[in-house]
């Protein structure tokens, strides 16, 4: 009878075991699949500079350093791969964020290019893709999130160290200038 | 006739609307509802009156001839009294609604036009395809539409029936009616392109399991105050984050506010957004046979419930396109 116990509370905790183990590793692969999402929609992105970059070149002469370094930014942040470097590719993806914005604001003072059919197609376009971003970063965030609390919170954190997953993956918080997804529609009333 | 103006600016112009177009109408229809009152009340004096003194002749005379007692009242048995009954209630009823369908075909197409290029049809329903791709009802097989518009209105074409749905199902020879929906469902075009299916249920607490929708996710948003009132399920976990920005998730609640309902759902699906408000409340009733037509209680009353579908677009920033 004692025999027959032991075999049903062992039975039970290789059941857990194994429940929380295919748990842990659902999580980590669905981060990576958001990670790799991230690198999807920044991808778009990095299409529509170039495109940006050439119309605005006939008006804003007077920001050409400006628009060469976010050519340069765009090239430097394509070669950083999501997965193989976050770090990197979250500081440089802030910075190029930034410059765009400040691309932004100065295009307030080009009436001619605001009216231009071909940018304001194009300036929409960017701001689409910036909210794919945005709903990107969101989705990969919630997924360090499950991932860090279930590395974090016994008795998956037992089996998390047992199978070697790690925390590793930081938080995609986007610079506070970023955050706010700027309505291309507002800048050329 | 709005062009492209806001609730604000369309409560400003109404007086001058009213009297222009709607007075006119009303008064017209004035003499019909008349006509149908003098019908109803001819109706009830007749059913309460005339046909009660004449059975309770013909009950004397029963009486006379059975002094024995020897016949029963078979011909009175409780499955003919109902079906008299069900007739006296069509016969009384029917001034009612038979006046109120009169009414709205004159009135409404007139009322509707004032928020813009808008068609009304009265007692129509929006597409069974629709509301089932929703994922929103339980199984129906019975639909009745009271009213029902669409239009556009801000450059946003949207699609209004007010509506009940429910399951008639006949088991061992008895008939049982099960209650799905009573309200009024609006479809509405989305400023952005998406391919997915993205549902948000109102929140059951530990009943939620019986929102789960086939084939599709659960999505767990950051919003806390949101994911307290609502369940959102999604077949693409990256596009439900894209309707659902956290602006748009505020906007979701001051619609649900401003309905004072917590039975308010939403469903994403082929680039529109498909609300379910269960109301309860019978919307759009412009026209009653017992009130005089130029009522401006209710009139405005009307107004208000338009002007409250139509502040969707807005409250939700429909109206606002941000892609191509």
């Amino acid at each position: 009878m004692e025999h027959n116990v032991l075999w049903y509370v062992l039975g039970a905790v290789v059941v857990v075991f194994y429940a929380i183990y295919v748990s842990l590793i659902k999580k980590k692969n669905m981060l990576k699949e958001s990670a790799s999402g991230i690198d999807v929609q920044l991808k778009k992105r990095y299409d529509l500079i170039p495109n940006l970059m050439t119309i605005a070149a006939k008006y804003m002469e007077h920001e050409k350093t400006m628009m060469e370094e976010i050519t340069r930014l765009r090239s430097e942040t394509m070669k950083v791969n999501f997965n193989a470097d976050p770090i990197k590719k979250i500081e440089l993806e802030n910075l190029l964020s930034s410059r765009i914005n400040d691309f932004k604001l100065s295009a307030e003072n080009y009436p001619d290019m605001k009216s231009n059919e071909a940018m304001i197609t194009a300036m929409q376009s960017l701001n689409e893709v910036e909210e794919h971003i945005a709903a990107a970063r969101r989705f990969y965030n919630s997924n360090v999130t499950a991932l860090k609390n279930a590395i974090e919170i016994f008795p998956s954190s037992l089996i998390a160290k047992m199978i070697g997953i790690k925390d590793e993956m930081p938080f995609f918080e986007a610079e506070d200038i970023a955050k706010k997804a700027i309505d291309a529609s507002e800048y050329f009333k | 006739m709005s062009e492209n103006r806001n609730t604000e600016q369309l409560r400003a112009g109404f007086e001058q609307f009213y009297q222009a177009v709607l007075e006119p109408k009303f008064a017209e229809i004035e003499t019909t509802r008349k006509k149908y009152l003098r019908f109803f009340i001819l109706s009830l004096f007749i059913i309460f009156v005339v046909i009660p003194l004449i059975c309770i002749g013909l009950f004397g005379q029963f009486l006379l001839e059975n002094v024995e007692g020897s016949q029963s009242f078979d011909a009175l048995s409780s499955d003919k009294l109902l079906f008299g009954l069900l007739i006296i209630i069509a016969i009384v009823s029917s001034p009612i609604f038979l006046y109120k369908k009169k009414a709205k075909n004159i009135v409404m197409p007139e009322f509707i036009k004032y928020f813009g290029d808008f068609e009304y049809v009265h007692m129509k329903t929006i597409a069974r395809d629709v509301v089932e791709k929703s994922m929103l009802f339980d199984d129906f097989n019975v639909r009745k539409g009271d009213d029902f518009f669409y239009g556009v209105y801000l450059d946003t074409k949207m699609a209004v029936s007010e509506e009940s749905m429910s399951y008639v199902e006949r088991r061992n020879k008895k008939t049982y009616i099960k209650n799905i929906f009573n309200g009024m469902i609006i479809q509405l075009e989305m400023n952005k392109k998406f391919s997915s299916q993205t549902v948000v249920f109102k929140d059951n607490g530990v009943f939620n399991f019986l929102n789960v929708a086939k084939g599709l996710q659960k999505v767990a948003l950051e919003d806390s105050v949101f994911e307290k009132e609502f369940e959102v399920y999604s077949s693409d976990q990256l596009d439900a984050r894209y309707l659902l920005t956290t602006a748009f998730m505020e906007r979701m609640l001051t619609v649900r506010n401003a309905y004072k309902t917590n039975k308010i759902q939403f469903s994403f699906f082929d680039n529109c957004l498909l609300i379910a408000i269960d109301t309860k409340k019978d919307m759009f009733e412009s026209t009653s046979l017992f009130r005089k037509t130029t009522d401006r209680k209710i009139i405005n009353q009307v107004f208000e419930q338009f002007i409250s579908v139509m502040s969707i677009i807005e409250f939700l920033k429909l109206n606002q396109r941000t892609g191509f």
